[in-house]
């Protein structure tokens, strides 16, 4: 067998890889972990700028069970490694006509702040907590049932092992409930205030799909912060750091400043890199974590695709961008009171944004937009120098516009939208801002190597999930390998998570033919 | 009139009432596709074209 420079090599350095790298590497595998930047993480990390930290890309853990899950096939204590601080309150929610709500994380707490605005609402309110329990409850009993080997994850028995429990049939007819119907028809259900409705379903923001096109399956994730959201300590950069943490511990590497131009590709199987600077490594097996698109057209080239490939890895769509706008306050602001501020339009308004501006590559009115603030330093102050706030404000906006260019109008279009904010929310917002960057589409993707700015990677709905994302193991070149948002499940960091674990699994079952 | 030559009337009858269902088809397709265009909203046209072209495109994302 020839012999090669590494066992995998892996490119990007995003939670998805590093999960593989530090898996690997437990396996005893030779590892080497390359990053094109200075910095780790990729789209879960954060930045410095005169103490000022704010994170890039994911800005809350959802779903921290399945971090155990990981540690659990590392046989290591995630206590070890992260400090989960756990956000409460989740949301101060802002709406159009003035309603300002901060929701707590306790269940009777936030039916008291339902009570203040939509009597009414209160008992519906309940129903759909009890209803999202029994899902809650199947999704604990699933991550509660002890994790397979590596090598066995995948395995249709293991996997019904997992998930077959009697809190998953007793969330059954919830579960088929909800799938049957569309967002707006679940929360239609639950309640009867359109204000009420919005707060608990407006996370469809994040599926760039108006309600009445949303999966009523969303109306969980409302839910689940009250079963906890959490902030590691020392940011979101926390989590690829302990996994770098982990995978050195097994003798993993990780190359800095150190961009792919190519993935070697011999005899139709990727057999090691060429980095920017010319030199080559090889491998027996290349895993990436880059966006499919790039790493097939670019990486591997398009010679080297059938036709079919090429076509499919070109067209197929990404996900929405998240244009943000990140701030470093000088002082400390009582307007901001909770980790998350949301601000939301009217439904209608609300729903409309898909259609009216966001296909048509407009923009809307900053006071006709919603917005999703976070504040990092609200649980970990280290995050922004004594006395200061570190803000980052997501919204909705397309990668092409009809009439302009990002790069001509990014400074002027986060200002406007923080006057928007400063009148919504935020008073004297402005003026207290010693530090602001404006991350378009544009600019993302060229940060991240993110085409069009996608966080999630490609698009999610029914085409683009399941066999019709790109699969963990390459079907058009042998030995290169996929994780990270454009792989199933898709993004958000513990589905990435996941995706690595799966990744490996893929990997380390077709080693002895490698 | 022989037998072959009545089997070849036969095969141009079949071929002529294939290419006028065709035609006929091609025709209800159209009228079908101007009323739904006339009838639908913009967002409705514009959701019926991304699935069209998500049903175009989805089988070759299998090859990936």
């Amino acid at each position: 067998m020839a012999q090669h420079d590494y066992d995998v090599i892996i490119v990007g350095s995003g939670v998805g890889g590093l999960t593989s790298g530090a898996l690997l590497s437990r396996e005893g595998l030779k590892v080497l972990v390359l990053e094109q930047s200075a910095r780790i993480g990729g789209c879960c990390s954060n930045y410095d700028v005169e103490g000022f930290k704010p994170d890039v890309g994911a800005v809350f853990v959802i779903g921290h069970e399945m971090y155990y899950q990981l540690f659990e096939l590392l046989d290591l204590r995630l206590e070890d490694y992260l400090d989960f601080i756990l956000i409460d309150p989740i949301y101060d929610v802002i709406l159009d006509d003035g309603t300002r709500l901060l929701l707590p994380r306790d269940i009777d707490a936030v039916a008291e702040a339902i009570n203040s605005i939509s009597p009414q609402d209160v008992k519906g309110f309940y129903r759909y907590c009890g209803d999202m329990q029994k899902l809650f409850d199947a999704y604990l009993a699933m991550q509660n049932r002890p994790m397979p080997g590596l090598r066995d994850v995948r395995k249709p028995s293991s996997m019904a092992k997992k998930v077959m429990s009697l809190e998953a049939l007793k969330a059954a007819p919830v579960a088929l409930w909800l799938a049957s119907r569309k967002l707006d028809k679940v929360m239609n259900s639950y309640f009867h205030d359109d204000r009420v409705r919005l707060i608990f379903g407006w996370e469809n923001m994040y599926a760039a799909l108006p309600a009445h096109r949303a999966p009523g399956l969303l109306s969980i994730v409302s839910f689940m912060g009250r079963m906890g959201y959490y902030y590691p300590r020392g940011g979101m950069i926390a989590i690829p750091k302990a996994l770098r943490r982990i995978m050195e511990k097994f003798a993993g590497e990780i190359r800095f400043d150190s961009p792919v131009e190519k993935i070697l590709v011999k005899d139709g199987a990727a057999r090691g890199v060429r980095l920017a600077s010319g030199e080559e490594i090889t491998s027996r097996a290349v895993l990436s974590n880059v966006h499919s698109r790039s790493t097939y057209l670019e990486l591997v080239g398009p010679e080297h695709l059938p036709y079919f490939t090429r076509r499919a890895v070109n067209n197929q769509p990404c996900s929405i961008p998240s244009p943000t706008f990140y701030m470093g306050l000088k002082q400390k602001m009582d307007s901001v009171r909770s980790h998350f501020t949301v601000l939301l339009t009217e439904r209608r308004k609300f729903d409309g944004v898909w259609s009216d501006f966001y296909d048509k590559g407009l923009l809307y009115r900053p006071d006709d937009g919603s917005f999703l603030v976070s504040c990092a330093s609200t649980e970990d102050e280290s995050l922004a120098p004594a006395g200061g706030q570190v803000l980052s404000a997501i919204c909705i906006a397309p990668y092409r516009l009809k009439y302009h260019q990002w790069d001509d109008i990014a400074q002027q279009w986060a200002w406007d939208n923080i006057e928007s904010l400063e009148k919504r929310a935020f008073p004297g917002l402005s003026g207290n801002i010693a530090w602001m960057d404006p991350v378009t589409p544009v600019e993302l993707e060229r940060r991240l190597r993110l085409p069009e700015g996608a966080f999630f990677g490609l698009d999610m709905s029914p085409t683009n999930m399941g066999p019709f994302r790109p699969g963990y193991r390459s079907r058009a070149v042998r030995g290169l390998y996929l994780t990270g948002q454009c792989t199933n499940p898709g993004g958000g960091v513990p589905l990435v998570m996941i995706s690595g674990i799966n990744a490996s699994s893929v990997l380390l079952n077709d080693w002895p033919e490698l | 009139m022989t037998v072959e030559s009545s089997g070849e009337q036969q095969r141009q009858r079949k071929r002529a009432a294939a290419c006028s269902l065709r035609i006929l088809l091609a025709v209800i397709g159209t009228c079908l596709g101007l009323y739904l265009a006339l009838r639908l909203d913009e967002e409705k046209q514009t959701n019926i074209r991304k699935f069209l072209s998500e049903a175009r495109e989805a089988p070759f994302r299998l090859l990936v």
